[in-house]
């Protein structure tokens, strides 16, 4: 079973979520490729859906018009990425399932901005595989930056 | 010779890497980069821009980690001794002709995660026996 804990690599942003998680997903845009330095791979969790416990480390950086970035001061964790938009899914998380205590029983069931994604590698498996404009539809953002 | 940035341009870098990635599970990388972390052995980095910027933290005995301290874009695993750094590949300009060589830690992958590339692989026994064969212990340090 999946956790409903997690904290960076330095340990000073821990969060719980409100539920525990059964999926994540990669976002192959550009955006998160530099912020994670690797593979982002997201727990999507609603507005509400996740509290941090109390900290001055926990740094936003405001990526685009309509996400920011949350990563830890102290040791660079990149832990999440929220939806600053209005639409559907104003105040959406995606939490950084690395960050997350244990990732068991978890599946891998989406692949965002698949068509940004670099030639050098590609995941195994079967899954949905949205490209940046059907993400930004589903977003309701007319925009075609990155967040 | 690449080049590479964070996210808000702050920091950047050039660097003569290698034309290969090495991937890396261990939970310390995992939680660092989000979920994997893919980095690009160098033969030489400079930072070019934004020293003042650049965090770095000591995240095991034997290894460093950068980063923007503005934006928190990652950018580098470093072991000063023997002294070896490999950038992050997410924040090189131009990832062409990169190709994956190793994945690390591959007892440690994520449920459900695997690459469609087949590359050498190393558990994480194998790895510290490789790495660090006098210590023995975990790498999840932190």
């Amino acid at each position: 079973m999946a956790s409903k804990t997690g904290s960076c690599l330095c340990g000073e942003v821990e969060y719980e979520l409100a539920e525990e998680p059964t999926s994540y997903g990669a976002c192959h845009c550009g955006m998160c490729r530099k912020f994670s330095g690797g593979i982002e791979l997201g727990i999507q969790v609603p507005p509400g859906g996740v509290r941090f416990v109390p900290t001055d480390k926990l740094a936003l950086y405001e990526s685009s018009d309509w996400a920011e970035r949350g990563f830890c001061m102290l040791c660079g964790s990149s832990v999440f990425w929220r939806f600053t938009g209005e639409g559907p899914l104003e105040g959406m998380f995606s939490i950084s399932a690395g960050t997350l205590e244990d990732m068991s029983g978890m599946t891998f069931d989406a692949e965002v901005y698949i068509d940004h994604k670099p030639d050098s590698h590609s995941f195994a498996g079967e899954r949905t595989r949205l490209t940046e404009a059907e993400v930004l539809a589903a977003a309701g953002v007319e925009t075609g930056d990155d967040g | 010779m690449r080049t590479g940035q964070c996210l808000c341009g702050a920091v950047a870098y050039r660097a003569e890497t290698a034309d290969t990635v090495s991937v890396c599970y261990c939970k310390m990388c995992q939680r660092w980069a989000s979920g994997v972390f893919m980095g690009v052995m160098t033969e030489r980095f400079d930072v070019t821009e934004g020293a003042d910027h650049l965090g770095v933290i000591s995240s095991s005995d034997w290894a460093e980690r950068g980063f923007c301290k503005m934006c928190g874009s990652n950018l580098f695993y470093r072991v000063p001794e023997p002294g070896y750094l490999s950038v992050a590949m997410g924040s090189l300009d131009d990832t062409s002709g990169l190709t994956p060589r190793v994945q690390y830690y591959v007892d440690k992958r994520p449920e459900g995660f695997a690459l469609a590339a087949e590359t050498k692989e190393m558990t994480e026994a194998e790895c510290i026996a490789f790495f660090a064969p006098e210590e023995g212990d975990s790498h999840d340090q932190v």
